[in-house]
C-alpha cells in the first residue's frame, strides 16, 4: 500500500494534529473526574501521567526509528503475519469505534445539558458527524491546517483559565499529599482517558516529511504542551472553586465561564460551549481518520472516502445506543484498561519482538 | 460526489436551523429580583418583580420604572417557581435577575437548600448579587422608596455602590458557594434594614453566616473593620473615630480618615496544645476630617496615629470577639489551619469549636501619608 505523496505534511502540523486528538470532550470533565480520585494533589497526578507519556513517546520513537514508512496497522501485519495482524487490528478498530460512541454520546450529554436540551439526540450527532467526514474526504494537510487554524480555541481556554486566577485562595491547593500518593498514581490513570490521542503518531509518521528524530521532538512538544495546558485548567479550576464545590460540578470547566459576567457578553458558556465544539471535532476528526486508515489496512487498499461513511455510520449507531450519563460511566469503565493495553502494552510488546527477532523492514516475516 | 456534497451541504444547512431550543424574548417575562423566606410551617414565600411591561409614553422623556411584584409559596423553591405559572400570563425567565433577597427567617434557618435549583440550571442567575434582609424581603420588594429605579436595579447599585465605598463586600451567587461548602471558611453578606416609618431602605452592615446558618451580625463600623482584617477592599475603607478623652465631645474630638495602602501578615503560631493567631496590619492612612486642624508639626501627627492605632485595636478586638461568638471564621483561619497545621486540623474534629476560643491578636501600625490641601 502505497501513501500518496501530496498527503505529506511537515512537522509543525503533526504538532498540531497531536495536540487536537488529545484534547478533546475530556477537558470539560477532566478536572472534576480527577479531582474525585486526586483530590487537591490532582496537579501532581497530571504531571506523572505527563511524564510516563513522554516516556512512552520514546518508546514509539524507537518504533518509528525501524520502521520510518510503515503505520501501525501495517508493521503489525508485517510482525504477526496476515491473518494474526489482522485479527489484532480488528480488536484495535473496535476498541476505536467504542471510544468514537462514547465520545459522541458523552459530548451530546454535555450539549443538551448546558446548550440545547430539546434538540434531539441524533441531530446533534450528525452535526458533528458530517464535519468529521467532510474534514476525512480531505487530504492530511488539509486537515492540519483547519486544526492550525483551531489552535486560537486552545488559547481562549487559557486565557479565561488566566482569568479565573483572580480571586482565588492558594491553600485551596494545600496540605500537599492529603490522600496519600496511591491516589495520586490512581488520578495519573484517571487522566490517561484525558491524553488519549498521543499514540495516533505511530499511525501519522510515515505521512510526516522529516526524520524520525524531528517527529518523536514533534510528539514530545505536543504532550509538553498539552500537559501544561491541562495543569492550567485544573489549577484554575481547584482554585476557583475549592474542593466542596468541585465535587459538586461534573463539568467545572463551563461552569466556571458561566459563572463570570462581562459587561457586554451575558453567557460566556455559551460562547464557550460552542468553541469547545471546535475541539470535539477535530479530535473525532482524528479518529475518524485513524479508524479509517485501519479499516482500509484492513482490506489492503487504500479506499478511505468510502471506508469514513462506515467508520462514520458504526460509531453513529454506537453513540445512538448509549443513553444517559451512567451508562457512558459504565461504559467508559470497561474501555480504561484497554488504554493500557492499546497505548503502553502493544507498543512496549512490539519493541521486544523487534529486538528479540531482530526484525527490520524490508525483511520478510 | 459532487451532487452528494451539494446533498450534504443542503443538509447541514436545514441541521443549522435548530428550531428546538429557541426561546423568545416576547414570550418570557424577565424576573430582575427575587426574595425568599420562609414562614413557621416551613412553605418557602417566594416573591419576584419583574418589570412592567407599559407602553411608554413617547412624549414624556423620563419613564417612571415600576415594577409588578408576586409572591407565591411552595415547598421548595421550584415548588414555588411553578406556581407562578399558575398567576402569570407569560413564562417567566429569571437567567437575568439580578438580585437575590433572602428573610431574616430562612437565613437562620440555612440557605443552601433553597439555592441547589439555581446552582443545577444552566441558565441560573449565578451573577445574581445576594444579600439578607433583616426581616421579610417580600417587604423589601414592595412598595418602598426606589428613588424612581426598578428595585432591582435599586439593590444592585445599592449594594455595588456600597461595595465601592468600602462599607461592606457584595457577593454574587456563585461567589458564595466555595465559602459556603467550605469546612474551613465562613461567609458574610450584607444586610439590608426596612426603616418602616419612612418606608425607606438602609444597608446595615453585615450578616454573619456559620455553615450555612445566619449567627450574628456586625454593624457599620465592624463591618469595616472586618473588611480590614480580612484584607479585602480594605484600601476603600474610611473610618471615623474620637480621638480625645473630652466629654461631652465636639467634632473637634473626631478624626475622619481614608485608608489608602493596607498590607496584612497573616500568622498561626503553635501555642501549647493550640494554635494562636498573630494579625498585624500596616496601614497608610490620609486624614480627610481632624477639625483640630495642625497636621503640619509631625510630633502631633504621630501622637494622633497612636491614638488611631489604639481605636483601632479596639475596634478590632470586638469585631473578632463578634465574629467568634457567631462561629463565622470569614477570615479563613481554618483553611490556612488546614493547609498549614494539617495534623492540628485532624486532631480537632469540630473547627467551629476550636475557632470560638482561638486566641487571636491583632496589632496595628499606622502611617498618616496626606492629609488634603490643608495642614
Amino acid at each position: 500500500m502505497k501513501m500518496k505523496s501530496k498527503q505529506k505534511i511537515t512537522t509543525f502540523q503533526l504538532f498540531v494534529l497531536l495536540i487536537h486528538a488529545q484534547i478533546g470532550v475530556g477537558i470539560i470533565t477532566m478536572p472534576h473526574d480527577l479531582f474525585m480520585v486526586a483530590g487537591k494533589d490532582s496537579w501532581m497526578s497530571i504531571l506523572i501521567a505527563g511524564f510516563t507519556i513522554q516516556v512512552m513517546i520514546f518508546i514509539y520513537g524507537y518504533i518509528i526509528r525501524k520502521y520510518p514508512t510503515l503505520n501501525l496497522y501495517e508493521i503489525l501485519k508485517r510482525l504477526f503475519g496476515q491473518i494474526l495482524g489482522k485479527i489484532l487490528i480488528i480488536i484495535y478498530l473496535l476498541y476505536g469505534f467504542s471510544l468514537g460512541g462514547v465520545f459522541l454520546a458523552k459530548f451530546v450529554i454535555i450539549l443538551k445539558s448546558w446548550m440545547m436540551p430539546m434538540t434531539p439526540k441524533s441531530i446533534l450527532i450528525l452535526m458533528v458527524i458530517i464535519l468529521a467526514v467532510y474534514a476525512v474526504w480531505q487530504d492530511l494537510p488539509m486537515i492540519a491546517n483547519f486544526f492550525t487554524l483551531g489552535m486560537v480555541v486552545i488559547f481562549v481556554y487559557i486565557g479565561f483559565s488566566f482569568y479565573a486566577f483572580q480571586d482565588t485562595h492558594i491553600t485551596n491547593l494545600l496540605p500537599l499529599g492529603e490522600k496519600g500518593f496511591t491516589s495520586v498514581f490512581l488520578g495519573a490513570r484517571e487522566t490517561l482517558s484525558a491524553y488519549y490521542g498521543f499514540e495516533y503518531i505511530l499511525l501519522l509518521f510515515p505521512f510526516v516529511k522529516a526524520d524520525p528524530k524531528k517527529i518523536t521532538r514533534a510528539a514530545f512538544y505536543s504532550n509538553l504542551f498539552v500537559t501544561v495546558f491541562y495543569l492550567i485548567l485544573t489549577v484554575a479550576v481547584m482554585l476557583f472553586f475549592g474542593s466542596n464545590q468541585i465535587q459538586l460540578i461534573p463539568e467545572p470547566v463551563l461552569y466556571l465561564v458561566k459563572s463570570f459576567s462581562f459587561r457586554m457578553i451575558e453567557r460566556p458558556d455559551l460562547i464557550f460551549t460552542s468553541i469547545w465544539i471546535v475541539l470535539v471535532v477535530t479530535t473525532l476528526i482524528m479518529l475518524f481518520y485513524t479508524l479509517t486508515l485501519g479499516v482500509s489496512s484492513l482490506f489492503n487498499r487504500f479506499f478511505m472516502k468510502r471506508a469514513i461513511v462506515f467508520v462514520a455510520g458504526l460509531c453513529f449507531i454506537l453513540a445512538m445506543s448509549i443513553h444517559g450519563e451512567y451508562q457512558i460511566r459504565s461504559f467508559s469503565e470497561y474501555l480504561r484498561p484497554f488504554i493500557l493495553i492499546f497505548s503502553f502494552g502493544l507498543p512496549v510488546f512490539i519493541v521486544l519482538i523487534i529486538k528479540v527477532f531482530h526484525k527490520k523492514e524490508g525483511t520478510n516475516h | 460526489m459532487k451532487h452528494f456534497l451539494r446533498i450534504g451541504s443542503l443538509l447541514v444547512l436545514f441541521i443549522l436551523s435548530s428550531c428546538w431550543d429557541q426561546r423568545l424574548l416576547k414570550e418570557h417575562s424577565l424576573i430582575l429580583a427575587v426574595g425568599y423566606d420562609v414562614d413557621d410551617e416551613q412553605m418557602i414565600h417566594k416573591t419576584v418583580a419583574f418589570p412592567q411591561e407599559e407602553p411608554v409614553d413617547p412624549n414624556q422623556s423620563t419613564t417612571d420604572s415600576e415594577s409588578e411584584v408576586i409572591t407565591t409559596t411552595g415547598r421548595t423553591i421550584q415548588e414555588a417557581d411553578q406556581k407562578l405559572e399558575h398567576v402569570l400570563p407569560f413564562k417567566f425567565d429569571r437567567s437575568k435577575a439580578r438580585v437575590l433577597l433572602l428573610g431574616k427567617d430562612l437565613a437562620s434557618h440555612g440557605i443552601y437548600s433553597f439555592l441547589d435549583s439555581l446552582y443545577r440550571d444552566p441558565r441560573g442567575p449565578l451573577d445574581a448579587i445576594v444579600a439578607v434582609v433583616d426581616g421579610e424581603a417580600r417587604d423589601a420588594l414592595f412598595g418602598r422608596k426606589y428613588y424612581s429605579l426598578e428595585v432591582s436595579e435599586f439593590y444592585y447599585h445599592l449594594l455595588k455602590n456600597t461595595e465601592e465605598t468600602g462599607i461592606i463586600i457584595s457577593e454574587d451567587i456563585q461567589s458564595i458557594v466555595p465559602t459556603l461548602l467550605s469546612e474551613g471558611e465562613d461567609l458574610v453578606l450584607p444586610r439590608i434594614r426596612l426603616l418602616d416609618e419612612e418606608k425607606m431602605i438602609k444597608l446595615e452592615g453585615i450578616a454573619l453566616f456559620s455553615g450555612d446558618q445566619m449567627t450574628g451580625k456586625l454593624l457599620d463600623r465592624e463591618a469595616m473593620m472586618l473588611l480590614i482584617l480580612m484584607n479585602e477592599k480594605a484600601n476603600r475603607v474610611e473610618l471615623n473615630m474620637k480621638v480625645t478623652d473630652d466629654s461631652p465631645a465636639d467634632p473637634e474630638d473626631y478624626v475622619h480618615f481614608a485608608i489608602r495602602v493596607a498590607k496584612r501578615k497573616f500568622k498561626i503560631l503553635p501555642e501549647n496544645n493550640s494554635l494562636g493567631v498573630k494579625l498585624d496590619f500596616d496601614l497608610r492612612i490620609e486624614i480627610l476630617e481632624f477639625p483640630a486642624d495642625h497636621l503640619g508639626d509631625e510630633e502631633r501627627v504621630i501622637a494622633l496615629s497612636k491614638v488611631i492605632e489604639k481605636k483601632l485595636q479596639d475596634l478590632a478586638q470586638e469585631t473578632i470577639r463578634k465574629l467568634q461568638e457567631a462561629r463565622n471564621d470569614s477570615l479563613g483561619i481554618g483553611r490556612r489551619v488546614h493547609a498549614f497545621h494539617h495534623s492540628f486540623w485532624d486532631e480537632n474534629n469540630d473547627w467551629k469549636e476550636e475557632y470560638a476560643n482561638l486566641p487571636i491578636d491583632t496589632s496595628f501600625t499606622v502611617e498618616v501619608v496626606r492629609h488634603g490641601i490643608i495642614n
